[in-house]
């Protein structure tokens, strides 16, 4: 079994933590505010009484001043579960050793899942290409990672990319707002992937994406006669690099603007992880910015 | 265009290495798996088209800058021969004219001289493995002469200086027909043609078409120079014509000649001296030294351009024979026709035996006889003169004429003679012994003049003088009288359509007087029907320069006069060596009409016409024994040898260098099939076959001198050409006058538009004039290399722009 926590990465990062930004719902108390109201320390607000609340709510000593029925809600503080959904379509294949996108893709998995269950939190990985591959449900257990690695291990690409429906499919399953992590070099219809997204955006998800890129697509850096081999597809092309490497660029540079654009616009946080930089800092350096951000 | 490294042309195969390394470079490529390659599509998708046309338009310019190198390292250069070649080398081919007006003195040097000069400049201006041929060209021919040796250019130097004039007239057209078959044969990839010439307009007049259409065909292939040897306009006096005043030159006397002499030029001449002098090759060669009191010479003050004077001086004739006047004018620009010599028949005196068919009756008045104005005519001095007169002409009554009396005579005229008795006749008919003789005496070389009259039948003399003898130059018709009492009169600018002896009647104002002569009776003739000949062409041309005498037995008679009414008076005809000169009319009135009371024929014993026609009649039937004697420049000589027939002859040229001849061919005659069998005989007896020798080499003006060599000494070389010359036969050669007659030359834009293209001029001896720097002109290389610069550059920006690299 490979080791995917890498030290280094998760030395850096757990002093951060992963902190939910939304209202998240969990089954126990725990560091992340919950939807829900209740008799819990921190005081909300008061509303009308309705028949069926609980009674033992309601505020007596409004209902002296204002011989009202009242009940008071205070905010409740719960754990969250986190879901990490892993691309391992084939093109998270391409690029050797510490830039494998995939490699790197699981070495983010583990650490995000370490941190999260170190946190007392819970962690649920989902891991698909055309279709759902692995899924292990949530759980805060530390064993949990050990499971979490172990099935990263096994994780071998089979199909090509087909992310927006499995979003989908996934937004209508979990029903409790929690975060999820998706990863992946997201080559497939942005629109797709978009709407996926803001499905999961729709339940009341908090969703970060990690877009894995090699720095071999972002830069396109070949030169001379090479021939394409399509990884998700059976057909290649036979061009010049140089000659078309501005035109790729913009090709790149719009769809990252389309993509980056449309998880702005749904409240989604794009983080760009370069497979040629390295981890622990790219990392980082998003839990350090989401730490400053206000919770929603 | 053509190529100086042609062989370069080859690495234009490098045209395809782009094409080669595009394939090759497509063929070796690495493979890279690849994940987006929606990105990756989504680029070839857009820039495809646009890449393919830069990769297609790089490709093109890379194979535009390996072929334009190729270009560039083939050395282009204008108007030479595509293919094979040796570099540089050109095949130069040079033609000379050798007309006389190349040695016209032009500055401090003569044309010639100038044109040996620049010649000699080209060669040595030529680049390594160059190859020089010479022509020369002038009037009807051309000379390839060398060097034998193509590529030995000193040779060709050597040749060029040695380049002597002619006295032909310039035409280019067969120097550069001969340049053009040169040329084909050459084999380097440049060729050159360079005509040396004074650039007259006649050289291009003659066979104009011709000249121009080989040019235009030989500029295709050849860089066509015309090298200008004469700038100056020149003064040029000539000597048209030595005219005896007397019919026929006598020795011991001092004759007077006509000399015409004509300025050429468009300027004025002043004190043109011309002398005349007398067989003055033989004196030297007899050690005499020339009398100047012998030279008999005058000055004309002055002549105004393109005008003739004739001026009159006397040479002595010491000896019966052949002799040679020299006539010269003592100088000017052209020297080729300063010096003009003729050969002339000097004789004692001219026998003629006239043969009166009508003489005057015992007791009649002698005017009664038809011959009796002809004898006065044939004598028109004193009594006392009629011994040494030039003439000696005896009358002969036809009843006792014999074939004796034609012994000595050198022509016979025939009055009125009647060839048949026929009833009521005056007179009687001439005996069959003498007209049997007549054959014979003509044939021989004598001449026979007939004059018409009542006597004369048509019948008879179609019968016997034509049929049987074949003397007569028509056949008669009966006469034709004027239909009114008007006569018919002479046409005197008829004469210019005869023999050359009597065109001065036509072209002389003195003899104007002849369309007066009034003619009321004449003898109609079969005149042969004049068949249209086509235009000449070049092999016609050719044979004009080999015609042989046998082309003369086939010549039809000749008409020397008409009447104005179209009908021949006098006609003429060559028999062998002799000729017949048949005079349709009598030479008196032979009486009157009795109802018109005009003449019954003509009044011309009445008028001094007589006198002139008799006088160049026989002039002219004399001088057809020496007009071989005198040809033209350039014109073949067919000299009939008298004797010696066995001979191998020799011709001692002016510089006495010596031509053979060979031994004299034999002519065989044509005889009519009709002919009877007896007179065939008889002719044959005589031997009338003629032997004659030709030369076609008579390029030179002066006296040449036919000599037979001993038997036994063929096989000799001659060395002693002084004896030959005093042994040989003079034969006079004239400078070609046409050469002379319009000296101006063309402009360079008269020969461009003559020519229908523009040669390369040049002036002999301008120092600026360099045809090495030429050469280097024709040559596009330097712009090869700047197009190929431009090519580079755009190459190397366009793909930077594109950016791309090899």
């Amino acid at each position: 079994m490979a080791n995917y926590l890498h030290p280094e990465v998760i030395a850096k990062a757990q002093a951060l933590g992963v902190k939910a930004r939304t209202l998240v719902e969990g089954l126990r108390v725990g560091d992340h505010k919950s939807p829900y109201r209740g008799f819990s320390v921190e005081f909300v607000q008061h509303r009308e009484y309705v028949p069926g609340d609980d009674i033992r709510h309601i505020d007596w000593k409004g209902y002296g001043r204002s011989e009202r029925y009242t009940i008071k809600q205070y905010e409740q503080e719960t754990n969250f579960t986190a879901h990490l959904i892993l691309d391992a379509s084939k093109s998270m294949l391409y690029g050797e050793g510490d830039t494998n996108k995939l490699e790197f893709a699981k070495v983010l998995t583990s650490a995000m899942a370490y941190l999260i269950i170190h946190q007392r939190d819970s962690v649920a990985l989902n891991v698909f290409d055309s279709d759902w591959r692995e899924r292990l449900p949530a759980s805060g257990q530390m064993g949990h990672v050990q499971t979490i690695l172990e099935t990263l291990s096994g994780v071998n690409p089979r199909d090509k990319n087909a992310m927006g429906p499995l979003l989908h499919d996934i937004a209508n399953q979990v029903r409790r707002r929690g975060l999820f992590f998706l990863i992946s070099d997201c080559f497939d219809d942005v629109e797709s992937v978009l709407g996926g997204l803001q499905h999961l955006r729709f339940g009341g998800h908090e969703v970060v994406v990690f877009h894995v890129l090699h720095p071999d697509e972002v830069d396109f850096p070949f030169n001379g006669m090479v021939k394409f081999d399509a990884m998700e597809e059976k057909m290649h092309l036979l061009t010049r690099p140089q000659l078309i490497r501005p035109t790729y660029m913009r090709a790149v540079k719009k769809y990252l603007e389309e993509f980056q654009q449309g998880c702005e616009r749904n409240g989604i946080d794009y983080v760009m992880m370069n497979t040629g930089k390295l981890l622990g800092e790219t990392l980082t350096a998003y839990l350090a910015q989401r730490l400053r951000t206000k919770v929603r | 265009m053509g190529f100086l490294t042609p062989f370069m042309l080859w690495g234009a195969l490098a045209a395809g290495s782009p094409v080669a390394i595009h394939l090759f470079f497509r063929s070796r490529y690495r493979t890279v798996p690849w994940a987006a390659m929606k990105f990756l599509l989504t680029s070839v998708e857009q820039t495809s088209r646009r890449l393919k046309f830069q990769e297609l338009l790089l490709l093109l310019l890379r194979i535009a800058v390996l072929l334009m190198l190729a270009l560039a390292f083939a050395r282009p250069i204008s108007s030479v021969l595509k293919g094979a070649g040796r570099g540089e080398a050109v095949d130069a081919v040079f033609v000379f004219d050798l007309s006389y007006s190349m040695g016209a003195n032009d500055g401090a040097k003569s044309r010639m001289e100038r044109a040996q000069e620049e010649a000699v400049k080209i060669i040595d201006e030529l680049p390594p493995h160059s190859t020089v041929q010479i022509i020369t060209c002038a009037g009807k021919t051309q000379n390839l002469i060398g060097p034998r040796s193509p590529g030995n250019l000193d040779q060709a130097k050597q040749l060029v200086k040695d380049i002597e004039l002619t006295h032909l007239a310039t035409n280019l057209s067969t120097g550069v027909g001969e340049a053009q078959k040169v040329l084909e044969r050459g084999q380097a990839s440049n060729r050159e043609l360079y005509v040396f010439s004074d650039m007259q307009g006649q050289g291009f007049d003659q066979e104009a078409d011709k000249l121009k259409a080989t040019l235009l065909q030989v500029k295709e292939r050849t860089l066509v120079h015309m090298v200008r040897c004469g700038t100056r306009t020149l003064k040029n006096a000539t000597i048209e014509s030595i005219v005896p005043q007397a019919g026929v030159p006598r020795p011991g006397e001092r004759v007077d000649f006509a000399i015409v002499v004509r300025n050429t030029g468009s300027e004025a001449m002043n004190n043109i001296r011309i002398s005349l002098t007398v067989d003055e090759d033989e004196k030297k060669l007899k050690g005499a030294k020339a009398d100047e009191k012998e030279i008999e010479s005058t000055i004309i003050p002055k002549l105004a351009g393109g005008v003739s004077q004739a001026v009159t001086l006397s040479a002595k004739l010491t000896k019966p024979g052949l002799s040679v006047l020299t006539a010269r004018i003592d100088h000017d620009d052209v020297p080729g026709d300063n010096r003009v010599d003729q050969v002339i028949l000097v004789r004692d005196q001219v026998n003629i035996l006239v043969v009166d068919g009508s003489p005057s009756q015992p007791g009649e008045d002698a005017e009664k006889a038809s011959s009796f104005a002809l004898m006065h005519a044939l004598m028109p001095v004193k009594d006392t003169d009629r011994s040494t007169y030039k003439y000696n002409p005896r009358s002969r009554p036809s009843s006792i004429v014999s074939a004796a009396d034609l012994k000595d005579a050198d022509i016979c005229i025939l009055v009125n003679c009647a060839l048949k008795p026929k009833s009521r006749m005056r007179g009687t008919a001439l005996k069959t012994d003498f007209i049997e003789a007549l054959d014979p005496f003509v044939r021989e070389g004598h001449g026979l003049i007939i004059f018409s009259g009542d006597n004369v039948q048509p019948v008879d003399y179609n019968e016997i003088l034509d049929k049987k003898y074949g003397l007569l130059p028509a056949r008669l018709k009966p006469t034709i009288k004027p239909p009114d009492v008007v006569p018919f009169f002479i046409n005197r600018d008829t004469f210019a359509k005869g023999p050359a002896s009597y065109w001065r009647f036509s072209e002389d104002k003195y003899f104007e007087s002849f369309d007066a002569v009034p003619v009321w009776q004449l003898f109609d003739m079969d005149e042969p029907v004049a068949v249209k000949k086509p235009a000449k062409t070049e092999k016609e041309d050719d044979a004009a320069v080999k015609k042989t005498p046998a082309d003369d037995q086939t010549n039809p008679m000749q008409v020397i006069v008409r009447l104005n009414n179209g009908k021949p008076l006098a006609v003429t005809k060559r028999a062998d060596k002799g000729e017949v000169v048949f005079f349709a009319t009598a030479t008196q009135p032979e009486g009157a009409d009795p109802k018109t009371r005009s003449p019954n024929w003509t009044i011309l014993n009445k008028l001094p016409h007589l006198v002139y026609f008799l006088d160049v009649t026989l002039a002219h039937l004399m001088k057809g024994q020496t007009q071989t004697y005198n040809v033209m420049a350039g014109d073949a000589l067919n000299w009939y040898a008298a004797d010696k027939l066995d001979h191998t002859y020799e011709m001692v040229h002016p510089d006495h260098s010596v031509t053979r001849l060979g031994v004299p061919v034999k002519i065989e005659r044509k005889d009519s099939d009709d002919l009877a069998e007896d007179v065939k005989k008889k002719r044959d007896a005589l031997k009338l076959d003629r032997y004659f020798l030709t030369a076609t080499d008579l390029n030179r003006a002066g006296v040449h001198r036919i000599t037979a060599l001993a038997p036994g000494t063929e096989g000799v070389e001659t060395t002693d050409s002084d004896l030959l010359v005093k042994k040989g036969i003079p034969i006079a050669v004239l400078p070609d006058p046409s050469e002379t007659e319009d000296l101006g030359t063309l402009s360079v834009k008269d020969i461009n538009k003559r020519l229908e293209f523009e040669p390369i001029h040049i002036v002999a001896g301008e120092e600026s004039v360099s045809t090495g720097e030429d050469r280097l002109n024709r040559e596009w290389t330097v712009w090869a290399l700047l197009v190929l610069l431009l090519l580079v550059l755009f190459e190397v920006a366009f793909a930077w722009w594109c950016g791309r690299a090899w």
